[in-house]
This record gives structure tokens, C-alpha cells and sequence, in this order.
């Protein structure tokens, strides 16, 4: 008899929590690898992605424009799935606009407080993710413009998803990613998980629930982080400024990485837009209006 | 005969968007196998670094190093804490995860002696976000979180709003919900202040 195991860590500028349940926990020395290989996968996908890092390799990528850049397996999946995303939402979705976010003032690292700007990149305005190439042949990816890359959404969906296979020998656990969720197998009560949807208007609050198995939950929302000026972190990417066809966007889908990049994308395009866009990749969603009228997907797992 | 997309600054492409129906791309089989290159791609190193970071923390308290915090049993309610360094004997026949032939072999877990890793009694700490500074006091009492409240707030947001942290870090939250999704980017501070209090209990 063991019991389940939940450990906390500070990583990629929120509190990732990881709980393995009890029944499936295996001996406590196994469940203990797993979930020191699961926060391995944060720190490694942040020590590649981040743009708070001046060293990583993201950034160095950004600094690095005109040439093919050779970059690592894990960058360029990441790229390459968040080009695929702005060019099936038509760049609701854009992960060239890292220096817009500086701009509003999201440029500094959450553990050290360090101020981090590409100052030296005059950033292109008409830049976009049109002006990023990725050669899967040869893993590289060339920059037409000056840009800086941000990959937040993305690239905390793809540490979850990667540490929840770290995980899945456990069968029953869960992940969570400052609000972005993976919930593996059944929670300690042998039911499937249950998540809160935080409410836009009253973050203490809770708008709805949902039960989910083996499936992603993430929600975007601008009711935090707010920059300078009392600017909000989620952009609209083809107007270059604060996104406010929703209050929040959730999506429940089986990968965190498709999930946080479809609720960003959602939450830019609205409720109609955002449903439509949710339905056409078979996922489910719950979209708040700007006016707070909560619409979803037919099949959303309400609770 | 004007068509209506003639009127649209981007006639060709609205035209795209609606009817010639360019390639649209399953984006969950594209993630999905973007997560399997990843993680094939970096399997080795990860395992490696886990080990490492594993055996250098084992005996060490947890909470110095930012990356590696460690809020371990404040989460839990009821069971009492096992000492961080549980060191239950393991079966002969447990099951092992496969192991990279390169790997060097994981140090046998060494006996401990388990000792008090804080003091009994009240701690404080600050935390800071970009949204201000609060003051977190929390209550110790055999190596285990009991209480944690926010003393002071200097945030834009209302105490209200993190309110729910500490709630949870004593009792799981809410009895009706397992895990809550949205951003809770304010618990950066709450999360430091912690940090800082439980150092601040240290023996």
C-alpha cells in the first residue's frame, strides 16, 4: 500500500504540479523516477523555449536572421506545430510576435525578475509567422524577418504532454500547468477527474466543471498578467493588440500541446469563430463572451 | 456583377478561406506526432538529467533551488507526511522502468535518519509578482504546512482573488473539484512566499 505522490515546482514562469493517485502509484521509489522525469521535461523544455532565457535556444534563433538555423528535435516540433496552427486559424494563432509582448511589457524572467528584451531586434511590424520556414529535412528554420519568437502556449502544452508519457506507467495521474491540465486515468476516487473552469468575471470563482479522462484542459483568459498600461497578455496577432472577442476560451482535447493552442487561438477568434474552428478539429470547448454568455460545444463534458 | 469578395481587401485569400478550401491540417495527429519526435528525440538526456537531479536532491532539503521546489506535502490533507526521503524497502521483484543501457546505475537509496526538516511554529515570507507583493504566514507543526494565509496584500488584484490559494495548499481546494483550469499567474507570489516562510523555518 502506497499512497499517491503530489509534488510542486516553480518552472516555465507558473507552479507546475504534478500528482501521481494512489491506486496506481506502483511502490514509491518508481513513482518517484517518474515524476523527477516528468520535471525534467519542464526544465528542458524551458531551457530550450524560453523566451525569458537569454540563452535558449529560441532566443538565439531569434537573434539569428536571414540563414537556416539547425535547431533541436524538441524547437522544431514546437515551431513547426505552432506555424501549422497560424496557418490553419489564418494567424489568430502567430508565434512571431514576442516583441509586441515585450512592448506591453511581458519581458521579464519569473524567477530571477530579470528584465529580458531583444532590444537589438528592430522588430518588424509587417513580420509574421509567414516569415518563418521550417525545413523538416533538415531540421532548420530560417527567419525572413526580424522577429522574436514566443512560444508560451505551445511549449508548455508540449512539456506536459511529454511528462505525462513520463507518467502513464502510473495510469492515474494528473498535471497541471499554472491552469493548463492533463488528467491520466481516474482521480483518487476511482471517477474521472474533475475540473473547474475558473470563472473570467471572478477568478475565485468557478463557471462550470467538466469530467475528463486521459484528456487536456486548458483555459485562455486575459484576467491575468497584465502588463504595462493595464494591458493584457493575449494578443490578437493580426491586429497587434489586446484580443477581446472572449472572456476566456477552454479546450478539452487528448494532447495538452493542441489543447493551449487551440484555447489561444479560440479566445482570438470568439465565440462563433473560436466554436467553429473547435468543431472542425473534432474538440470540445466552452467559450465565454465578452458579455459573459457561456456557449460550448455540443459534446463538452459538462459535469 | 460585382462578387462580394471583390470589396474584401484580400480577395484570394478570403476566396481560399472559403471555397477552394486550402489543405487545413489535423492539428491533433500533427501534435500528437510532434510530442512522439520530441520525446524520442530527448528520452535519453531527460532520463539522464532526472537521475542526476534525483541522486544530488535525495539528501538534501528541497528548497533551495527555485527549479527543483519542492511543495511536496503541503498538498496533502489527511495521511501524514512521509519523510521526503521515504526510505521503505523496496521488493526484490518491483517493477523496474527500462533504463538506457548507457545509464549509470541509480545509487541504492541510502538509510536516512529522519529528521525534522522545519521548526514548529508561525513563519512568514514575501512574494512578488508583477502585480505587487504580499506577506504569507504559515503555521508548522510536525514538518507538515497546517495553516497558510495571505497577512498582507499589495496586489492589483483583491485578496480575494488569491484567496483561493492557500485554501488549496491546505486542503485540496475545493471538495467538488479535482484540479481547476485558467491561468493563476498571481500564485507566483503566494507560491514564493511559501518558499521564503518555509526557509525561514528551517532548523
Amino acid at each position: 500500500m502506497t499512497a499517491g505522490g503530489v509534488r510542486s515546482a516553480a518552472l516555465m514562469g507558473t507552479i507546475v504540479t504534478i500528482e501521481v493517485a494512489g491506486e496506481s502509484a506502483g511502490d514509491s521509489d518508481s513513482r518517484e523516477r517518474s515524476i523527477d522525469r516528468a520535471f525534467s521535461w519542464f526544465r528542458e523544455i524551458e531551457r530550450i523555449c524560453s523566451r525569458f532565457e537569454p540563452e535558449s535556444e529560441l532566443n538565439l534563433l531569434s537573434s539569428a536572421m536571414g540563414t537556416p538555423v539547425v535547431v533541436s528535435q524538441p524547437l522544431f516540433e514546437a515551431l513547426a506545430f505552432a506555424l501549422a496552427v497560424a496557418e490553419d486559424t489564418d494567424g489568430a494563432f502567430d508565434p512571431t510576435i514576442g516583441r509586441e509582448l515585450e512592448q506591453l511589457g511581458f519581458d521579464r524572467n519569473h524567477r530571477s525578475g530579470a528584465v529580458v528584451a531583444h532590444n537589438q531586434i528592430a522588430a518588424d511590424r509587417r513580420s509574421s509567422w509567414r516569415d518563418v520556414t521550417v525545413d523538416a529535412e533538415n531540421r532548420s528554420v530560417t527567419l525572413r524577418r526580424p522577429l522574436v519568437l514566443d512560444l508560451g502556449a505551445v511549449a508548455k502544452g508540449l512539456a506536459v504532454d511529454l511528462a505525462a508519457r513520463e507518467l502513464q506507467p502510473h495510469s492515474d495521474f494528473a498535471i497541471d500547468a499554472g491552469g493548463d491540465l492533463y488528467l491520466g486515468g481516474l482521480n483518487p476516487e476511482g471517477l474521472p477527474w474533475s475540473v473547474g473552469i475558473r470563472d473570467p468575471r471572478d477568478t475565485g470563482n468557478l463557471l462550470a466543471s467538466a469530467k475528463v479522462s486521459n484528456l487536456a484542459v486548458c483555459t485562455s483568459g486575459n484576467y491575468e498578467r497584465s502588463g504595462k498600461h493595464g494591458a493584457r497578455h493575449l494578443l490578437d496577432p493580426r491586429l497587434r493588440r489586446t484580443a477581446d472577442a472572449a472572456a476566456s476560451a477552454t479546450v478539452v482535447a487528448p494532447s495538452t500541446m493542441v489543447a493551449d493552442a487551440l484555447a489561444t487561438a479560440a479566445f482570438v477568434l470568439g465565440p462563433e469563430e473560436g466554436l467553429a474552428l473547435l468543431r472542425r478539429h473534432g474538440v470540445e470547448g466552452l467559450i465565454v463572451s465578452p458579455d459573459f454568455e457561456v456557449l460550448a460545444t455540443e459534446g463538452f463534458p459538462h459535469e | 456583377m460585382t462578387h462580394p469578395e471583390s470589396s474584401d481587401h484580400r480577395p484570394s485569400k478570403a476566396h481560399a478561406g472559403k471555397s477552394a478550401k486550402r489543405t487545413r491540417r489535423n492539428l491533433i495527429a500533427l501534435g500528437s506526432a510532434a510530442v512522439v519526435a520530441a520525446y524520442a528525440a530527448g528520452f535519453a538526456r531527460t532520463w539522464e538529467a532526472a537521475d542526476r537531479m534525483a541522486s544530488e536532491q535525495r539528501p538534501r532539503a528541497d528548497v533551495d533551488d527555485a527549479a527543483g521546489i519542492v511543495m511536496a506535502r503541503l498538498l496533502e490533507s489527511e495521511a501524514p507526511s512521509l519523510p521526503v526521503a521515504a526510505t521503505e524497502s523496496i521488493p526484490a521483484n518491483a517493477p523496474v522502468p527500462p533504463v538506457p543501457a548507457a545509464m549509470p546505475a541509480e545509487a541504492a537509496p541510502v538509510a536516512e535518519v529522519v529528521t525534522r526538516k522545519y521548526k514548529d511554529g508561525f513563519f512568514f515570507g514575501w512574494g512578488y509578482c508583477r502585480h505587487g507583493e504580499l506577506k504569507v504566514l504559515i503555521e508548522i507543526k510536525d514538518d507538515r504546512i497546517v495553516s497558510a494565509t495571505i497577512d498582507e496584500c499589495y496586489t492589483r488584484y483583491s485578496k480575494n482573488v488569491i484567496a483561493i490559494l492557500p485554501k488549496r495548499v491546505v486542503d485540496r481546494q475545493s471538495p467538488n473539484v479535482d484540479w481547476v483550469s485558467g491561468a493563476t499567474q498571481s500564485s507566483d507570489a503566494f507560491y514564493y512566499a511559501v518558499v521564503e516562510a518555509l526557509k525561514a523555518a528551517k532548523p
